[in-house]
C-alpha cells in the first residue's frame, strides 16, 4: 500500500505552533501552586520568545502550509499582525498582573487562555482559507468567552461573558453559513479559488449565492469589530469584563478580525466591489457617527471607551473603499497605534482598580492630576492620541488613513469622517478636563496601595510608543506597507 | 555662526526648557528656567534678525531634512520678512509675559511654564514651516498647551471655555485637514509626487470650483482663532490667549489661503472685507456696553482683528503690510493692556470697572502706563496701532472706499470704549476706600511695561524698519498670488505695479501721521 502525507511545510505555521504550545505550557505549570506569582513572567518571556521568532521569519516571503491545499500561509502580512497581538497580549498581561491579584483571578488559565487567543488570532491573520479563518476565530472566541466571564463573583462578568457567548454563537453561525454560501458558489472554501471564480464568468444562481456568501461573511466579522449595527453587545461586555480583558478585547480581537477583512475584501472579493463598496460606505459612516453620537453621554468611562472604540472601527472601514494597498497599509498602522491606545486607556483604569479606587465613572478621575501626576500625564497623552492631535501617533495614524481615503476618491466620506472625529474630541477631552481641572470631591475610597509597578511600566511603554511614533512616525509606516506589499 | 541650524534652535528650545521643567523643583526656580530659556531663545532670535536680509523675498535660514518619506513629507523651515516679524513679536512677548505673571500666576506654576514654552514652540513652528504638513503638525499641536492655558489657569468657567475653544478649534482645522489632504492628492495626480511643500503647492493649478471649496475650508480654520465674527463667541471666556491666535491665523490668512487659492479670492475676498468690517463694527459696539474690563479687551480685539483680516484680503500692498504691522502692534498694545489690567485685578481682585475710579492720585506710574496702552488702543498717531491701521485703510480704500468707511468708524467707536474705560478706572473722584490701598507697580512690573512702551512708540514713529522687512516678502507674495488671477477682474491686477509705487505711499503715511499729530 502507498502512503503518501500531504507536502506540509511545518516551518510556515511555527508562530501558530508556537504560541499554542507556550500557552499549554503555561497552562500546566499554573496548575503548581508555587508558581502561581511566576506565571505572568513566564507568558511574557513566552510571548516575548514567539514574537523573536515571527520577527525572525519576516521578509521570508510567503510559504504555504501546504502547496495542494493552503490553509495557511506565512507572508509579512500574517507576520506584522502577529507582533501586533503578541505586543498587545504582552501589554496585557502587564497590566493584568496587579489587577489579576487584587481580584484574586491570578490563576494559570487566565494568562493560558491569554496566549491561545493570540495563537487563535495569529491563525486567521495567516488563513487563505475559510476553515482555517473559522478555526482560528473559535479558538480566539472560546478563549475570551471565558475571560470575559473570569470574575465569577461579579455578576457583570457574567453577564457579559453571557451576551458575549450568546452573540458570538449566532455571529459563529452566520460565518459558518456564509462559508457554506460560498462553498457552494465556487466548490471550494480557498480563498483563491472563491477569487478565481468571482473573476470568471459567473452564472446569476452564483452570483447570488457569492453575494448571500459575503453578506452572511460581514455580519459574523462585522459583530467581532462592533460594526452598527451589530454593535450593541459592546458596552455591556466592555464595561462587565474584567478590565485587562476588555482592553484585550478592544485591540487584539477586533484587530484579527480585521486583518481577516483586509485579506478578504482587497484579495478575495475585489469582483463583488461594486456590491460591497455602498453597502460598507454607509455602514462604516453609520458606526463612525453612532460611536462617536453615543459616547458624548457617557459618564461611566468603560462605557465611553467603549463607543469611543466603535467609532475607530468605523474610521478603520473606511479605507477598504478604495481598495488599495495605501489604504490596506493605513488600516494596519491603524491598527498598530490603536492598540497602543486603547490599552493604554484600559490600562489606566486597570491599574486604578488594581489599587481598590473605584474606577468606574468620569468623577472617579477628579483630581488625579494632582493625585497622580505620571498615570494623568499617560491618560492625557493616550486622549488626545485618540482625539487624533500632534504630535501624537493617533495624528499620524488619522491622517494617513484618511490620505487614503481621499486618494481613493472618497473626498466625502473623509470629510463626514473627520467632521464627526472633530465631535470626540468633546468625550476625550472631557476626560482631561475631569483629570486636571476639577478638584477631586472627596477622597477616593480605598485609594492607598501602591501603583502597580509592572502596569506602569506598560503604560509608560505605550504612551512614550505613542509620542514616538507621532513624532518619527517613518519606520512604523514602512513595516506596515511592508505588509501589505506581500498580499496579492 | 551662520552655520548653527538657528530657527531650529529657536523652534526646538522651548521643548528642551520645557523637559528640563520637569526636573525643577520649587515655584521659584520654575519660573527663572521658564523666563530664562525665553529670554535666551530672544536672544537666539536677535541674533538671527541681524543676519536677516531684508531685500530678499525669498525664505533665508533655510533648514532642510527628509523626515517622513513615504508620504513626501519633510522637516522643511526658514522664514521670510513676514514670518520673521511675526516670530520676532512672539520672542519678545515671551519673555515680557512670563515675567509680567510671575505673581499672577500662583497655582501649579512649574506647570504654567512647561505650557508657556511648549506653546512658544508650537507657534515658532508654525511661522517657520515651509511644509504644509509639518505647518498642520503645529497648527493642531498648539491646541494642547492653549487647551491646559485657558482651562486651568483662566478665569471663571474657565474650563467650559477651554473646550468650548478646542471643539471650535478643532472644526476649523479638521476642515483644513481634509483640505490639506486633497491638495496633496492633487499635486499627485498632476505630477505624479507626493509632496507637502508649500512651495510646491503655490505652483498648483486648481481648477476654480475645487479652489473655492478648499478656501473655505482653510478659512474656516483660520477663521475661528483670528476670532472673526460670527465664529467670536469663544473668546470672550478664553481672552488671555486672544492676541497670541490673532497672530498666528492672520498668518495662516496670508500665508496659505493667498498664494494657493488665487481663483477663489476674486470671489472670497469682497466677502472677507466685509465680514470684517462688520467684525470691527460689530466688536467695537459690544465693547462699549462691557462694564467687565477683560470682557471690554476681548471685545476690543475682535474689532481690531476685523483690521487684519480686512488689511489682508484688501490684497494689495499696503493692506497685506499693514496687516502684518498690526498684529506686530496689536500684540504690544493689547497685550500691555491686558497684563496692565491683570496687574490691577490681582491687586484688587476684580475687573469690573465701577470697582475703580481715581487711580490716577494712589498709583501714578500704573496709571501712566495704562494711558500710553489705551491710546495706542485707540489708535493714536505717533503710537504703534495707527501705522497699521492706517495702512490697512489706505490699502482698503483702494478695494472699496465704502468698507473703508465702514471699518473707520470702528477707530471712532475704540476712542469711546477705551476712553470711557480708562476714565472710569483713572480719573474721577477717589470714592472706594479699598482703592486707597493701592499699591504701585512693582519694579519687575515698571520694567515688562516699559518695555512694551519703548516699542510702542518706536513703531509708531519710526515703522521703517518693519515696512522694509516685509516688503521683499509681501511683493514676492504678491506675485505668487496674483499669478493666476492676470485675467481675474480688473481690479484685482492693480497690485503688481503698485508695488513700484510703494515708498511714496509709505511716506505718504507718515506725513499724515505727522499731519494730524
Amino acid at each position: 500500500m502507498n502512503m503518501a502525507l500531504p507536502a506540509i511545510n511545518l516551518y510556515a505555521v511555527m508562530p501558530q505552533i508556537f504560541l499554542v504550545s507556550a500557552a499549554t505550557v503555561v497552562l500546566i505549570i499554573g496548575l503548581f501552586e508555587r508558581f502561581r506569582k511566576g506565571i505572568p513572567y513566564l507568558s511574557l518571556l513566552l510571548l516575548a520568545v514567539s514574537g523573536v521568532f515571527a520577527v525572525n521569519q519576516l521578509g521570508q516571503g510567503p510559504v504555504a502550509f501546504s502547496d495542494t491545499s493552503p490553509m495557511m500561509v506565512m507572508d509579512d502580512f500574517g507576520l506584522v499582525a502577529t507582533l501586533v497581538f503578541i505586543a498587545g497580549a504582552m501589554l496585557t498581561v502587564l497590566i493584568s498582573v496587579s489587577y489579576a491579584e487584587a481580584r484574586s483571578i491570578d490563576r494559570g488559565e487566565y494568562y493560558a487562555l491569554l496566549i491561545y487567543a493570540v495563537s487563535g488570532m495569529s491563525m486567521m491573520a495567516a488563513s487563505t482559507d475559510l476553515f482555517s479563518f473559522f478555526l482560528g476565530l473559535e479558538v480566539l472566541s472560546i478563549s475570551l468567552y471565558v475571560l470575559i466571564g473570569f470574575e465569577q463573583r461579579e455578576a457583570g462578568s457574567n453577564e457579559g461573558a453571557l451576551k458575549y457567548f450568546l452573540l458570538g454563537a449566532f455571529a459563529s453561525g452566520f460565518i459558518l453559513y456564509g462559508m457554506a454560501l460560498l462553498y457552494g458558489a465556487s466548490g471550494s472554501t480557498e480563498y483563491d479559488v472563491i477569487a478565481r471564480t468571482l473573476a470568471g464568468e459567473r452564472s446569476d444562481a452564483v452570483n447570488l449565492l457569492l453575494l448571500g456568501g459575503l453578506g452572511l461573511l460581514l455580519v459574523g466579522i462585522g459583530f467581532k469589530i462592533s460594526m452598527v449595527p451589530f454593535h450593541a453587545w459592546t458596552p455591556d461586555v466592555y464595561q462587565g469584563a474584567p478590565t485587562p480583558v476588555a482592553a484585550f478585547l478592544s485591540t487584539g480581537s477586533k484587530a484579527a478580525a480585521f486583518v481577516v477583512l483586509i485579506r478578504l475584501l482587497g484579495s478575495v472579493f475585489p469582483g463583488l466591489q461594486m456590491e460591497w463598496v455602498p453597502l460598507i460606505s454607509v455602514l462604516a459612516i453609520l458606526t463612525i457617527a453612532v460611536g462617536n453620537v453615543v459616547a458624548l453621554v457617557q459618564t461611566n468611562l468603560k462605557r465611553l471607551l467603549a463607543y469611543s472604540s466603535i467609532a475607530h472601527a468605523g474610521y478603520m472601514l473606511l479605507p477598504f473603499m478604495s481598495n488599495s494597498q495605501d489604504g490596506s497599509a493605513s488600516i494596519v498602522f491603524y491598527l498598530i497605534v490603536y492598540t497602543a491606545m486603547n490599552l493604554g486607556a484600559f490600562g489606566v483604569l486597570a491599574v486604578l482598580a488594581a489599587r481598590g479606587a473605584s474606577c468606574a465613572t468620569l468623577d472617579d478621575l477628579a483630581g488625579l492630576g494632582s493625585r497622580q501626576p505620571l498615570l494623568a500625564a499617560v491618560m492625557a497623552v493616550v486622549m488626545f492620541s485618540l482625539a487624533g492631535i500632534p504630535p501624537t501617533a493617533g495624528f499620524m495614524a488619522k491622517f494617513y488613513l484618511f490620505s487614503a481615503v481621499v486618494t481613493g476618491g472618497y473626498i466625502e466620506l473623509a470629510v463626514i469622517g473627520l467632521l464627526f472625529s472633530g465631535v470626540s474630541l468633546y468625550y476625550y477631552l472631557r476626560v482631561v478636563l475631569w483629570m486636571y481641572m476639577r478638584p477631586a470631591t472627596e477622597a477616593p475610597a480605598g485609594a492607598t496601595g501602591r501603583l502597580s509597578f509592572s502596569g506602569m511600566t506598560a503604560l509608560c511603554l505605550s504612551a512614550l510608543a505613542i509620542l514616538a511614533v507621532g513624532v518619527f512616525p517613518s519606520e512604523l509606516l514602512q513595516l506596515a506597507e511592508r505588509a501589505v506589499m506581500t498580499l496579492p | 555662526m551662520t552655520d548653527l541650524p538657528l530657527l531650529s534652535l529657536i523652534i526646538w528650545l522651548p521643548v528642551l526648557g520645557a523637559v528640563l521643567l520637569l526636573f525643577v523643583k520649587g515655584d521659584a526656580a520654575a519660573r527663572w528656567v521658564g523666563f530664562g530659556v525665553s529670554a535666551l531663545v530672544l536672544v537666539l532670535f536677535a541674533v538671527c534678525f541681524s543676519a536677516f536680509r531684508a531685500h530678499v523675498g525669498d525664505p533665508q535660514f533655510v533648514e532642510r531634512m527628509p523626515w517622513i518619506e513615504s508620504l513626501g513629507v519633510s522637516y522643511h523651515i526658514g522664514a521670510d520678512g513676514i514670518s520673521i516679524l511675526l516670530a520676532g513679536i512672539t520672542a519678545l512677548m515671551w519673555p515680557l509675559a512670563l515675567l509680567g505673571t510671575w505673581t499672577i500666576v500662583s497655582e501649579r506654576v512649574r506647570a504654567y511654564q512647561v505650557f508657556m514654552l511648549l506653546m512658544e514652540t508650537t507657534l515658532m513652528g508654525v511661522f517657520f514651516s515651509l511644509d504644509l504638513f509639518l505647518f498642520f503638525l503645529f497648527w493642531e499641536g498648539m491646541l494642547i498647551p492653549m487647551y491646559f492655558l485657558i482651562g486651568i489657569w483662566g478665569y471663571e468657567n474657565s474650563a467650559r471655555a477651554a473646550l468650548k475653544f478646542f471643539l471650535f478649534a478643532v472644526f476649523g482645522s479638521l476642515l483644513m485637514l481634509a483640505a490639506v489632504i486633497t491638495l496633496a492628492f492633487l499635486y499627485h495626480e498632476a505630477h505624479g509626487v507626493l509632496t507637502f511643500e508649500m512651495a510646491a503647492l503655490y505652483q498648483l493649478a486648481i481648477p476654480p470650483e475645487v479652489q473655492f471649496w478648499l478656501a473655505l475650508a482653510f478659512i474656516a480654520a483660520f477663521a475661528v482663532k483670528v476670532p472673526m465674527v460670527p465664529f467670536h463667541t469663544w473668546l470672550p471666556d478664553a481672552i488671555v490667549l486672544a492676541v497670541v491666535l490673532v497672530k498666528m491665523a492672520a498668518y495662516g490668512f496670508i500665508r496659505l489661503t493667498l498664494p494657493l487659492f488665487p481663483d477663489a479670492l476674486a470671489e472670497l475676498a469682497p466677502l472677507m472685507c466685509a465680514v470684517a468690517a462688520a467684525g470691527i463694527v460689530y466688536g467695537a459696539l459690544v465693547a462699549l456696553a462691557q462694564s467687565d474690563i477683560r470682557r471690554l479687551i476681548a471685545y476690543s480685539t475682535i474689532s481690531h482683528a476685523g483690521f487684519v483680516v480686512l488689511g489682508v484680503f484688501a490684497l494689495n500692498q499696503h493692506g497685506i503690510q499693514g496687516a502684518v504691522v498690526h498684529i506686530v502692534s496689536l500684540a504690544l498694545s493689547t497685550g500691555g493692556l491686558f497684563l496692565a489690567a491683570m496687574m490691577l485685578a490681582q491687586r484688587r481682585d476684580t475687573w469690573d470697572m465701577e470697582a475703580y475710579g481715581g487711580l490716577w492720585h494712589v498709583i501714578p506710574v500704573f496709571s501712566a502706563f495704562l494711558l500710553i496702552f489705551t491710546l495706542a488702543s485707540v489708535g493714536l498717531p505717533g503710537l504703534s496701532n495707527f501705522v497699521g491701521e492706517f495702512l490697512v485703510l489706505v490699502g482698503v480704500f483702494q478695494k472699496n472706499a465704502l468698507i473703508a468707511v465702514i471699518a473707520a468708524t470702528g477707530i471712532i467707536l475704540a476712542a469711546a470704549y477705551m476712553l470711557r474705560m480708562y476714565r472710569k478706572v483713572v480719573f474721577g473722584p477717589l470714592s472706594k476706600e479699598e482703592n486707597r490701598g493701592i499699591k504701585d507697580l512693582s519694579f519687575r512690573e515698571t520694567a515688562v511695561l516699559a518695555c512694551m512702551t519703548f516699542f510702542i512708540i518706536w513703531i509708531g514713529v519710526y515703522p521703517n524698519p518693519l515696512l522694509r522687512t516685509l516688503e521683499a516678502s509681501v511683493q514676492k507674495l504678491l506675485v505668487q498670488t496674483h499669478r493666476l488671477a492676470e485675467t481675474a477682474p480688473a481690479g484685482m491686477t492693480q497690485t503688481s505695479t503698485e508695488s513700484a509705487l510703494l515708498p511714496a505711499g509709505l511716506d505718504a503715511a507718515r506725513e499724515a501721521a505727522q499731519d494730524t499729530r
